[in-house]
């Protein structure tokens, strides 16, 4: 299904690379390919089936208007790479899109971006990874990649919040997939935690996809926690592993993100759910634009509407706009104008940043939205603002 | 006549095993089948319950043609298939075995009765009634297979090499059992190689090698011949 | 290790294995009786608690209802992978894994475009949480485990008891002989698959409300049915039960001390040793 659909895309980049067309003023527009390494199937499809639908419509936005460089008028098209979420396979797509001239790449999950990420770059190719990652994925010896959206990075904004917001929490428990994103956030999120004064008690990890999670919520409560972050955790595992907690008489706090905060509920129980922090995720559209959004979806696909969708919106805009600030397509060039440009999104003002971490401007930095649970729905909590500094 | 078969034929694959093979068994006659190991016996009865299909000439029994119907409804007709090896259940009781001998049956009150005969015929059976097939003794085991055939109420019961293996005690003890079923009114087509015990028991026979039947006639006459007196009965 | 972490272990493992046990019971009733490994048992879990979630969440039909409706859809779709799949490939063992496993694929890659990408629930029938000694653990478990014992126990006495369930034994012990007492086998066939889909059916209900559903919900608890079944022994029922539990005690026990990545390797560990000892499992027997 997909391979037609691979030697078209290689065709079309084949022509935006060929200065043929760029003589005749009436040339028709030219493409540009975003190749997408996402998930289509296996345990994190959700995520990649959110992000196709959201990086498509995007386009589909964008290219109304194009982008205007020079004399030429540009618009991206968008092809779907199956990386099932497995490694092995997200090589493939990296050498398939690489080899066919795509110099544009969008790929979702830790696993899947971190064993590309020097490929891409050593090929000159921009990647926006939608992933969990510190050095290993950003860095200045990786110029042309960039982390889409803030991962284990909102623990910096998460946890000084918590500290003031609730100063009884004490001890603090970590659950995350036993995998490359897993690892990264539960790392990322107990240094984050121990620097803003918790004690941290557990690092659980549990199979993506597990069915049962009495066994891993009763090893997390032998450690006695009263705050228990999800960190990593995507949709139904979260889900799951919350409600096995409240099954188990877990009384403390809990945080999830990553999350539908309607297909959380629907999951975990009222009762499973009641009180959870679901951190970095819009509760209901808020503007004009989000709730387009919404709409558009619902009246394309049905409900539910998949929140996670939100986080694949803004990048591609932005790599549109830098793309005309540069006046250029070259990903080398795109890569500097996108670094400085600040971005009126979904979530507020979005910026690469991140430099006194990373030694490089290249993650995602913004406002972090805060839900909780309350009598059985979801609510706005605050918005808690990106650090200053970081 | 009961059954009919004119001018068969029969293929494993491409190896042929039985050609131009005809054969009679009237209503209530015992009729047996001959021959050496690979002459084909086992096929001809295979062809005749329906498990193999044939490759030429037809099968008729009561008149209709039955070489192109499912095993099944050569069952409702009334052939009974006693098999090689006696294939029973082996992890089903002795009395699940008689119970689905009678598979296609209706009548509850007549299965039930049927099995009383069969307990009172052998009563082994109603001792063991309880116990796995698979944990009989091999002659056990014979008598089971003959009486869940029964169970079906045969025109025509086709039996294959009851006396394998079995004690000299025990071989007569199916002979007595086999005369009493054909008082009963059944025709049985009996395949042994045993030549001495199915000569006396049955009427007429049929000597088989390689796929062709080389002798017919009533068992007096086959039993006075010279060649089958030297090859089949050792004497 | 506490006396109540020690219950909470047992509790879990017991209703987990009696959750398995109900998959794997649909995957060895087929393979005991056609020799077949169906892979495609774990996409009709899945499908039958979609089936459910739709009838009884999204259009409001009595889940008592919804319930056979899904066990009928998915009973269908088990004769339609029986006639269609399978008995063109005359029930050739490794032919049929090899289409099992596409057309498993297939129609979960199918699913995710069809149901889209965000999981759903299905209702818990009887919610809140039931405290035993120190451990807990949820009405809607308890609720499950006796619906496990009860289909067990159901389909034993279906085997022991019944008209077809006797044809189905004796297929399974001599196809051959079967068809000499006028059983029509390609009936018993059919009734094998409409027995398995029914449970898997029921099954994709319960895991649908204890776990969500989502395309890919089928895929593990299928791995385990395999190994259950192999453990067990294949096509013995009883093999299966005590595996089932045998394996959801494991697990729980790796799960709860070790943590959740070590759980598979240890079910295989315990398998490749049982096949090592005992080459047809535990209660397997010569075919
Ligand atoms: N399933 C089969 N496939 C191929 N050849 C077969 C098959 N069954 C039997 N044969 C061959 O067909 C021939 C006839 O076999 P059959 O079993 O009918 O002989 P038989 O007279 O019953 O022998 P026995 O006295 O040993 O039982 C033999 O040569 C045998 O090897
Ligand atoms: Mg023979």
């Amino acid at each position: 299904m997909l391979i037609g659909r691979r030697s078209i895309a290689g065709l079309a980049v084949g022509l935006a690379y060929t200065g043929l067309s760029s003589r005749a003023a009436f040339a028709a527009d030219k493409e540009i390919v975003v190749g997408a390494n996402v998930p289509m199937s296996g345990p994190a499809a959700s995520g990649g089936i959110a992000a196709e639908r959201a990086l498509t419509h995007a386009t589909e936005i964008i290219n109304k208007e194009g982008i205007q460089i020079g004399p030429d008028r540009y618009t991206l098209k968008i092809a779907i790479y199956d990386n099932k979420y497995i490694p092995a396979e997200s090589v493939t797509n990296a050498e398939k899109m690489l080899s066919e001239g795509i110099r544009y790449i969008y790929s979702i999950g830790s696993g899947n971006s971190v064993p590309i990420v020097d490929k891409t770059n050593a090929a000159k190719a921009l990647q926006f990874s939608f992933a969990s990652g510190k050095d290993h994925l950003t860095g200045p010896n990786l110029p042309l990649s960039f982390r889409s959206v803030p991962t284990n990075e909102t623990a910096y904004a998460i946890y000084p919040w918590l500290k003031t917001a609730y100063p009884n929490v004490k001890r603090v428990a970590h659950v995350n997939p036993s995998d490359e994103a897993g690892f990264t956030e539960s790392e990322d999120r107990r240094a984050q935690a121990e620097k803003a004064g918790f004690t941290n008690v557990a690092n659980e990890y549990f199979k993506r996809g597990a069915t049962d999670f009495y066994p891993t919520a009763t090893r997390v409560l032998t450690s006695n926690p009263d705050f228990i972050d999800f960190g990593g955790s995507i949709g139904r595992d979260q889900a799951l592993g919350v409600k096995a907690l409240r099954e188990l008489g877990y009384k403390g706090m809990i945080m999830v993100g990553y999350v539908d905060p309607k297909t959380f509920l629907e999951i975990a129980g009222p009762e499973g759910a009641e009180g959870a922090l679901l951190s970095n995720t819009l509760i209901e559209p808020q503007t004009q634009v989000q709730k387009d959004l919404v709409d558009w979806y619902i009246k394309k696909y049905g409900p539910p509407f998949s929140a996670v969708l939100y986080d694949s919106w803004d990048p591609i805009f932005m790599l549109a706009e830098a793309m005309r600030k540069a006046q250029s397509i070259d990903p080398v060039v795109v890569a500097e104008s996108l670094r400085s440009l600040e971005w009126a999104g979904l979530f507020g003002t979005m910026k690469y940043g991140m430099k006194s971490v990373y030694k490089i401007d290249c993650s995602m930095t913004r406002d972090i939205p805060m839900g909780v649970v309350k009598g059985g729905k979801s609510t706005y909590l605050t918005t808690i603002p990106w650090p200053k500094g970081l | 006549m009961l059954l009919e078969i004119r001018a068969l034929a029969m293929e494993y694959g491409t190896a042929r095993v039985l050609s131009g093979v005809s054969l009679n068994v009237a209503e209530g006659e015992i009729v047996t089948l001959i021959g050496a190991n690979g002459a084909g016996k086992t096929s001809c009865l295979r062809a005749i319950s329906g498990l193999n299909p044939t490759a030429a000439g037809e099968i008729r029994f009561a008149g209709e043609r039955i070489d192109t119907i499912p095993p099944r409804k050569r069952l409702d007709m009334g052939i009974v298939h006693v098999p090689e090896g006696k294939r029973l259940f082996p992890r089903m009781t002795v009395r699940e075995n008689l119970e689905i001998g009678a598979f296609k049956r209706r009548d509850s009150a007549g299965i039930a009765a049927d099995r009383e005969a069969m307990f009172a015929r052998f009563p082994i059976l109603q001792a063991r009634q309880k116990q796995r097939a698979g944990s009989l003794s091999g002659g056990e085991q014979q008598i089971l297979a003959f009486a869940r055939g029964l169970m079906a109420r045969p025109r025509l019961l086709l039996v294959d090499e009851p006396t394998v293996g079995l004690a000299p005690l025990m071989v007569q003890e199916l002979s007595r059992t086999m005369r009493a079923i054909h008082r009963d009114g059944v025709a049985i087509l009996l395949v042994e190689q045993n030549a001495a015990m199915a000569l006396r028991l049955a009427s007429r026979g049929y000597l088989l090698e390689t796929g062709r039947i080389m002798a017919a006639g009533p068992t007096r006459e086959l039993l006075a011949n010279d060649y089958v007196r030297k090859a089949y009965l050792g004497l | 290790m506490t006396a109540t972490l020690a219950l909470q272990i047992g509790i879990t493992g017991l209703v987990m294995g009696l959750i398995y046990m109900l998959i794997a019971l649909g995957v060895t009733l087929i393979f005991g009786i056609m020799r077949v490994v169906n892979f495609v048992h774990g996409e009709l879990v899945m499908l039958s608690a979609f089936a459910v979630y739709y009838l009884s969440a999204e259009w409001g039909i009595n889940f008592w209802l919804a319930l056979p409706l899904a066990m009928l859809v998915s009973a269908f779709t088990g004769i339609l992978c029986q006639k269609f799949l399978f008995r063109p490939l005359r029930y050739d063992i490794l032919n049929c894994f090899i289409i099992g496993i596409g057309a498993s694929f297939a129609i979960r890659s199918g699913s995710w475009a069809l149901f889209g990408p965000e999981p759903r629930a299905i209702p818990a029938l009887v919610p809140g949480v039931m405290r035993i000694g120190g451990a807990f653990v949820s009405q809607q478990r308890v609720f499950t485990a006796a619906v496990c014992v009860v289909l067990a126990v159901a389909l034993f006495l279906f085997l022991q008891y019944t008209r077809p369930g006797k044809a189905m034994r004796a297929v399974e012990q001599d196809p051959e002989a079967a068809l000499l007492m006028g059983i029509n086998i390609e009936n018993v066939y059919v009734t094998v698959f409409v027995v398995s889909g029914a449970l898997a059916a029921v099954g994709g209900a319960l895991l649908g409300m204890l776990f969500g559903v989502d395309p890919e919900m089928g895929a593990e608890p299928l791995l385990k049915s395999f190994i259950i079944v192999q453990i067990g022994g294949m096509g013995s029922i009883l093999g299966t039960v005590i595996a089932g539990l045998f394996i959801g005690m494991s697990d729980s026990i790796t799960e709860t001390t070790l943590g959740g990545e070590l759980a598979f390797i240890i079910d295989f560990a315990i398998l490749m040793l049982i096949l090592i000892v005992r080459p047809k499992g535990l209660f397997g027997y010569d075919v």
